[in-house]
């Protein structure tokens, strides 16, 4: 495609193409830091707009992925700050340091998508189901337990297994450890 | 598999569904604090978990589940056990525009809406590549195929002018100016400026935020369609274009006649053709004001209908909309009771249909009410009549839950989850829908763009608000067998009230089209 008349000092676009690119890791870490999707999507809005704000002081030489993580560490502070007496929640520390996780790793996940392509298609078809169920019905594991007719248990379990055979499965495909 | 980890993908997995206690809570959040290596793992399975959402949301190809719903599940390895799953027949794989594509397009629209409305302050070049020679931004083309091998697109890269040719499946672009373009393949659109495109053949959905006003959309006439603070839909064929203004107001202009403008307001579909828009014909194909007595609505008469129709109900549909699900207590399953009330109703092609419906749910235990086109009629109970089974099978409809959670409004477009589109704050203005106690639910049906093209489009507001809210951008339908339209309940426990039930058509086929100006 040929080229065009883009404005200059409008950094709109070149903000979305950054968000668009890196998104998959901004969101990971606000599900690592919540743990509930739900709540993430509502800190990715809020993210979204500090980083909109701040973008000016964004210095292209850095990882963008890496200065949204630090943007988005302060957000999830917050959140959790308003939630004080939530519990099953993770300790300052822990999220301070998840947050310095994601923000060291700063390959690209492309590898580890095309792994997990590759995966769900080696998957034996019931557990590829058992995922489907989860992720594209957004079943939880009780409704997902009655539907196949396993109990809550062992439903429970076989999500597990096959996260953790897809996790295995994504290392074995991809070429160097710690490679997202 | 390395048993390593097996202790913290437990943890981790109790963590993410969230059934961890306090105490095992402590243990996961102790072992992130004193290894690198869990914190590691962590950010894996949180991206794994991040990518299965991205892969699955919306996702449409369910496997048919055959005879009743408890299948043997197989053991993990080795799978020795035959499974009784049959593969679906038919339904490509196809992925919606994923939540964060959309959240960034809202955020983006009201950032920078708020920015040039109040003048930003110095922002200077940082962040930006000046030398940038780009239009728009392609946020989503999961599913996408496009007919030049050149044109692998992934979301995120920079769109240039020029001709994007979609022979399947989505791909949304936001132009530099904050416009956004849902095409839907097959379609040939191309980028012409930093605010504006031109549709050579297929459909699209145009969503143009404050900070894009003055959008302009060419048509292969020669004509515009130019945006005056508005979402709406245009599909091209051989013979023009059908506009469907859903939001806002649009101006359009033959080629070389900008005086000659004529607007075109939000709810008003028109058939440009011919260098001159016209109003299509539009026909009440059914109706009913539900105001009869309390006797069952089975076998009852609407008050407008084409050939002589009959509701087809179970029971707890009353002819006054009065809905009481029927439980016997025998039936212990999840939709015990489950009900549906539906009309005949067979769409051809060249027309665009309008179902609405005003709906309110009870408060109640979890439970639904639908509303939607379907296949199938049964006056029975049971999960096999309330949208989501073969028997009476969803083809585009939504639900209304009963208990006020999260989600005022899901759109599908076939049984269980498929074609499953949350509106959870993603779509504008649904916010308000969060608190009502009534839908006005309309579904459009789009059947110009011949077989295997048909689209649906959803809509909803509170019966006191004047303009409805797109819930779901213009998807294509997985399955075209429809044959009836009507309501559903989830189970025999849920309650409430339909107000009005219609079905309209409008013809906007090139031999039905009136000469007639657009209001």
């Amino acid at each position: 495609m040929a080229a065009t008349d883009s404005q200059p000092g409008e950094p709109s676009g070149a903000f979305t193409r950054l968000v668009v690119a890196n998104q998959r890791r901004i969101y990971a870490y606000l599900i690592a830091s919540v743990s509930d999707p739900h709540e993430a999507d509502d800190l990715l809005q809020e993210t979204l707009t500090a980083l909109w704000r701040k973008f000016a002081e964004y210095d292209t030489e850095r990882d963008f992925a890496a200065w949204a993580v630090g943007v988005a560490r302060y957000e999830v502070l917050d959140y959790w700050r308003n939630r004080a007496r939530a519990k099953a929640r993770l300790s300052v520390e822990s999220i301070e340091m998840i947050a310095d996780e994601f923000a060291a790793h700063t390959e690209r996940d492309s590898d580890m998508v095309d792994a997990l392509h590759q995966c769900l298609g080696d998957l034996p078809e019931t557990h590829r189901d058992l995922i489907r169920l989860r992720y594209a019905g957004q079943q939880g594991v009780s409704e997902i337990a009655e539907r196949v007719g396993c109990s809550l248990a062992t439903c429970y379990r076989r999500l597990n297994e096959v996260h953790r055979w897809l996790m295995s499965c994504i290392d074995r495909h991809t070429t160097n450890e710690g490679v997202a | 598999m390395d048993d390593r980890h097996k202790e913290l993908d437990a943890l981790l997995h109790g963590y993410f569904e969230q059934t961890l206690d306090d105490e095992s809570t402590r243990r996961l959040d102790e072992m992130l604090r004193s290894d690198p290596e869990a914190r590691q793992r962590m950010r894996r399975y949180a991206t794994l978990r991040s990518m299965l959402m991205e892969q699955f949301d919306g996702m449409s190809e369910t496997p048919d589940i055959i005879e009743a719903e408890r299948i043997p599940v197989a053991k993990l390895a080795p799978a020795d056990e035959p499974i009784s799953i049959q593969r679906a027949r038919g339904g490509r794989v196809r992925s919606r525009y994923f939540r964060y594509a959309a959240a960034a397009v809202l955020l983006i629209a009201a950032g920078v809406g708020v920015w040039l409305t109040h003048g930003g302050g110095e922002r200077g070049t940082r962040g930006v590549d000046a030398s940038e020679q780009t239009v728009a931004t392609l946020l989503n083309a999961e599913g996408a195929e496009f007919a030049d091998a050149g044109q692998s697109l992934q979301p995120g890269d920079a769109v240039s002018r020029g001709a994007l040719h979609l022979s399947d499946g989505e791909a949304q672009l936001m132009f530099d100016s904050t416009a956004v373009v849902h095409l839907a393949g097959p379609c040939v659109f191309e980028a012409t400026g930093r605010n504006a495109g031109r549709l050579n053949s297929g459909s699209i959905d145009v969503y143009v935020p404050e900070a894009a006003h003055g959008f302009e959309l060419g048509l292969p006439d020669g004509s515009r369609i130019v945006d005056l603070g508005t979402a709406f839909r245009v599909s091209v064929d051989d013979g023009g274009a059908t506009l469907h203004v859903t939001q806002g107001r649009v101006a359009w202009s033959p080629a070389g006649a900008d005086a000659d403008a004529t607007e075109i307001a939000a709810g008003q579909i028109v058939r440009i053709t011919g260098g001159a828009v016209h109003v299509p014909t539009e026909t009440v194909l059914l109706e009913d004001r539900f105001d009869g007595g309390d006797s069952p609505l089975n076998g009852a008469a609407p008050d407008v209908r084409g050939r002589k129709q009959k509701w087809v109900a179970g029971p707890g549909f009353k002819c006054d909309g009065s809905i009481a699900g029927v439980t016997d207590g025998r039936d212990t399953s999840v939709a015990s009771g489950a009900a549906s009330a539906t009309l005949a109703f067979a769409p051809v092609a060249g027309r665009v249909y309008q179902l609405d419906a005003t709906v309110a749910p009870s408060p109640g235990e979890g439970g639904w009410i639908a509303v939607g086109f379907v296949e199938g009629q049964s006056a029975g109970v049971g999960s096999r009549v309330r949208f989501t089974e073969p028997g009476v099978v969803g083809r585009a409809w939504v639900i209304m839950p009963d208990d006020r959670p999260s989600d005022p409004i899901s759109s599908k477009l076939g049984r269980g989850a498929e074609g499953n589109f949350s509106t959870k704050r993603v779509s504008p203005g649904m916010e308000a829908l969060a608190d009502s106690g009534a839908f006005d639910v309309r579904i459009v049906l789009d059947t110009t763009g011949g077989a295997g093209h048909w689209t649906a489009a959803f809509f909803a507001k509170r019966p006191q608000d004047a303009a409805y809210v797109q819930v779901r951008a213009t998807t294509r339908l997985l399955d075209e067998r429809i044959t009836a339209a009507g309501l559903a309940i989830s189970n025999g426990r849920v309650a409430g009230r339909v107000a009005r039930f219609s079905l309209s058509e409008k013809d906007v086929s090139a031999s039905a089209v009136d000469a007639g100006a657009a209001k």
